[in-house]
C-alpha cells in the first residue's frame, strides 16, 4: 500500500524546526515560541504516563510533530522487536504525527542491544533486508516513514555500491522517504573523502521529505557527528545546495550534547529560515 | 564479501572487547570502530547517570563511573530503549566484593531504579481522604505506586539528596528493615516508609484487591488493627485512586 510521506492532521511545512530535549520543557510551555514543528525522539515517550507524555500531549496541541526513532536498529539480523514496534504504534495513535523517521542501521544481536546507530553493508543482500524490515515497519504503523543516512565512522569492504545509491534503493524498493542529514553527508565527506556534491546530485529529489542538520566536532582529524556544536559553516553551504537541487523541506535543527539554552536552538532555526527565503526570493 | 549476519557478529566481537584484527573487514582508513565503543561507554554512563544521581554522589565520580563501566561489560543492554537499561544495577553492586563496606548501596540501588520507572508509570487521580467519605468510588492502588522492602532505611540518604532536611553525614542507618512505599501521585515522586498495617494493607492492594478485600485481609492477620491509621498514609501519599466500576463517577 501506498501512503503520503506526510499524515494526520497537521502537516509539517517546509520551515524549520526543533528537537524537543527535556530539559527545554518549562521553556517550551512558557515561552510557546514561533517555530514551525517540533520533532520528538520517540523512545523519550515510550512510557505509560508521567511528565514527559503529559508536556508532549500539551505543545501537540500547538505545534505540528514529527517521531524520531534511534533504537530500533532496522537493519540488525534479528527479529524485530514487536514491543518497540508496539509502543512505536501506540505513540503514532496518541500524537498524530505529520511524519515518523528510523535510521539506516543496525543495532542488535541476540541477546545484546549496541545502543547505537552502526552502519549496514552497502550490498544487495543488506538492501534486501532493510527492505523488507521498513515494509514490515511500515505496513505495522500503517504509514510512510523516512529513513536516515548515518555518520559513519567504519565502512565496510565490499560495498556494491556507494551509500546514495543505496539510499535511492531503499527508497525505490520499500516506498519509503529519506531523511536527509547534510551534517552526517558533511562528517562522512571528510572522512571518508567523497565530494558531497556527488551525493546531493545522486539523490532522488522527490524521496527527500526532511532535512537535519546539526553541529559536529573534530577529534584527531576525524570528524564526530556529536550533535554538540552549532550548524558549521560547511554544512550551511550543503544547505544551500540540497535547496537549490532538491528543494525546501522541513528542517529540523538537532542539539543532543552539552545542549545551550532554547534561544540558541531558535536563533539556527531562524537562520535554516532564512536560508529558505534566500532560496526562494 | 561476508555476509551482512556475518558483518555484525564480528562487530560484536569488536564492540564487546574481542578485538580481532579488522584490517580485512573495512576500507582502509575507514575503520574507526573504536569512535563506537568509546561512545557506548559514554552512553550508558550518561543513562546510569540520570537514573542513579543518589548512588553517583554517595560513591563518587570516579568510582561510580568504574561501576558503570563494569557493568556494561557484565550485563548488556537488553532494549533498544535506553530507558529499559540499567535494571540489574542493585543486584550487580550487592555481588561486588568492595562495595561490601557500604552494604546499603544495593538497597539505594533499588530505590533509584524503582523511581525511574515510576516517572514514567501510568497516570491517574489520586483520591483524598475527602474522596473516600464521600463513598460513590471503590479504591484501587495507583498505577504509578510500589513497595520496596529494604535491609537499610535508604529512603534517609535519598530524601537527603533531594534537599531533605537532614544533611546526608548525619544519617542513621541503625534503624533496621523498613517497607518503603514509592508513589508519583503528579509528576513527582515520593518515598513514604510505611509501619507494618499500613505496608500489609498496601501489599494486598497491590494484589489487585480491592480496598474492602484489603482491609478484610488486614483484620483477618490482626484483629485489632485501626484500620484507619493503617490507610492514611496511603492516602496521604497519593497513592489511592479510584478504580473499578464506579471510576469516573
Amino acid at each position: 500500500m501506498q501512503y503520503g510521506y506526510q499524515q494526520g492532521p497537521d502537516p509539517i511545512p517546509a520551515r524549520a524546526g526543533v528537537g524537543l530535549r527535556h530539559v527545554h520543557f518549562s521553556d517550551w510551555l512558557a515561552q510557546r515560541p514561533a517555530t514551525g514543528w517540533l520533532e520528538a525522539h520517540s523512545e523519550n515517550y515510550f512510557g505509560e504516563g508521567g511528565r514527559p507524555l503529559a508536556v508532549l500531549d500539551d505543545l501537540r496541541r500547538d505545534y505540528p510533530l514529527s517521531l524520531h526513532g534511534v533504537g530500533l536498529g532496522l537493519g540488525s539480523n534479528t527479529p524485530l522487536d514487536r514491543a518497540h514496534l508496539d509502543r512505536l504504534k501506540r505513540l503514532c495513535t496518541r500524537y498524530q504525527p505529520a511524519l515518523v523517521s528510523e535510521h539506516l542501521c543496525w543495532n542488535r544481536l541476540p541477546g545484546v542491544h549496541f545502543n547505537e546507530l552502526l552502519p549496514l553493508p552497502y550490498t544487495s543482500e543488506s538492501l534486501r533486508h532493510v527492505v523488507g524490515r521498513i515494509g514490515r515497519l511500515q505496513d505495522h504503523l500503517g504509514r510512510r516513514v523516512l529513513i536516515e543516512n548515518l555518520s559513519a565512522y567504519v565502512q565496510w569492504a565490499g560495498a556494491e555500491m556507494p551509500e546514495w545509491d543505496f539510499l535511492n534503493e531503499v527508497a525505490a524498493c520499500s516506498g519509503c522517504g529519506i531523511l536527509l542529514d547534510l551534517n552526517n553527508i558533511h562528517v562522512n565527506a571528510c572522512n571518508q573523502g567523497f565530494d558531497p556534491a556527488d551525493y546531493l546530485a545522486a539523490i532522488t529529489p522527490g524521496y527527500v521529505g526532511e532535512y537535519h542538520l546539526a553541529g559536529y566536532e573534530e577529534l584527531d582529524g576525524l570528524l564526530l557527528d556529536t550533535h554538540g556544536a552549532a550548524v558549521s559553516g560547511a554544512v550551511w553551504g550543503l544547505y544551500r545546495q540540497a535547496l537549490c537541487r532538491i528543494g525546501p523541506r522541513p528542517t529540523l535543527i538537532e542539539w543532543d550534547s552539552g545542549i545551550p539554552a532554547l534561544e540558541v536552538l531558535l536563533a539556527e532555526a531562524t537562520k535554516a529560515e532564512g536560508e529558505v527565503r534566500a532560496h526562494a526570493a | 564479501m561476508p555476509t551482512l549476519p556475518e558483518c555484525q557478529a564480528f562487530f560484536g566481537r569488536l564492540m564487546q572487547g574481542d578485538a580481532a584484527a579488522a584490517d580485512d573487514w573495512f576500507e582502509p582508513g575507514c575503520d574507526h570502530w573504536e569512535v563506537y565503543h568509546r561512545s557506548l561507554q559514554g552512553v550508558y554512563a550518561v543513562t546510569l547517570t540520570d537514573i542513579y544521581p543518589v548512588l553517583r554522589a554517595v560513591l563518587g565520580e570516579g568510582a561510580f563511573g568504574r561501576l558503570s563501566q563494569d557493568y556494561g561489560r557484565t550485563c548488556p543492554s537488553l532494549s533498544g530503549d535506553l530507558h529499559d537499561y540499567g535494571g540489574g544495577l542493585a543486584a550487580f553492586v550487592a555481588g561486588l566484593e568492595p562495595l561490601a563496606v557500604l552494604p546499603y548501596l544495593a538497597d539505594l540501588a533499588r530505590l533509584e531504579w524503582a523511581a525511574h520507572r515510576l516517572f514514567h508509570a501510568a497516570d491517574a487521580q489520586a483520591i483524598s481522604l475527602d474522596d473516600l467519605a464521600a463513598g460513590d468510588i471503590q479504591p484501587a492502588i495507583h498505577p504509578a505506586c510500589m513497595l520496596l522492602h529494604c535491609r537499610w532505611p535508604v529512603q534517609r540518604i535519598w530524601q537527603a539528596h533531594q534537599g531533605g532536611a537532614v544533611p546526608a553525614h548525619e544519617i542513621d542507618l541503625g534503624e533496621g528493615p523498613v517497607v518503603l512505599l514509592l508513589s508519583r501521585p503528579a509528576f513527582v515522586v515520593c518515598v513514604t516508609p510505611l509501619p507494618a498495617p499500613s505496608a500489609r494493607l498496601a501489599a494486598s492492594l497491590l494484589e489487585g484487591e480491592g480496598l474492602e478485600q484489603a482491609c478484610k485481609n488486614l483484620l483477618a492477620t490482626d484483629a485489632g488493627v485501626d484500620l484507619g491509621a493503617a490507610l492514611f498514609p496511603l492516602l496521604d501519599a497519593g497513592a489511592l485512586t479510584a478504580g473499578g466500576a464506579c471510576a469516573g463517577a
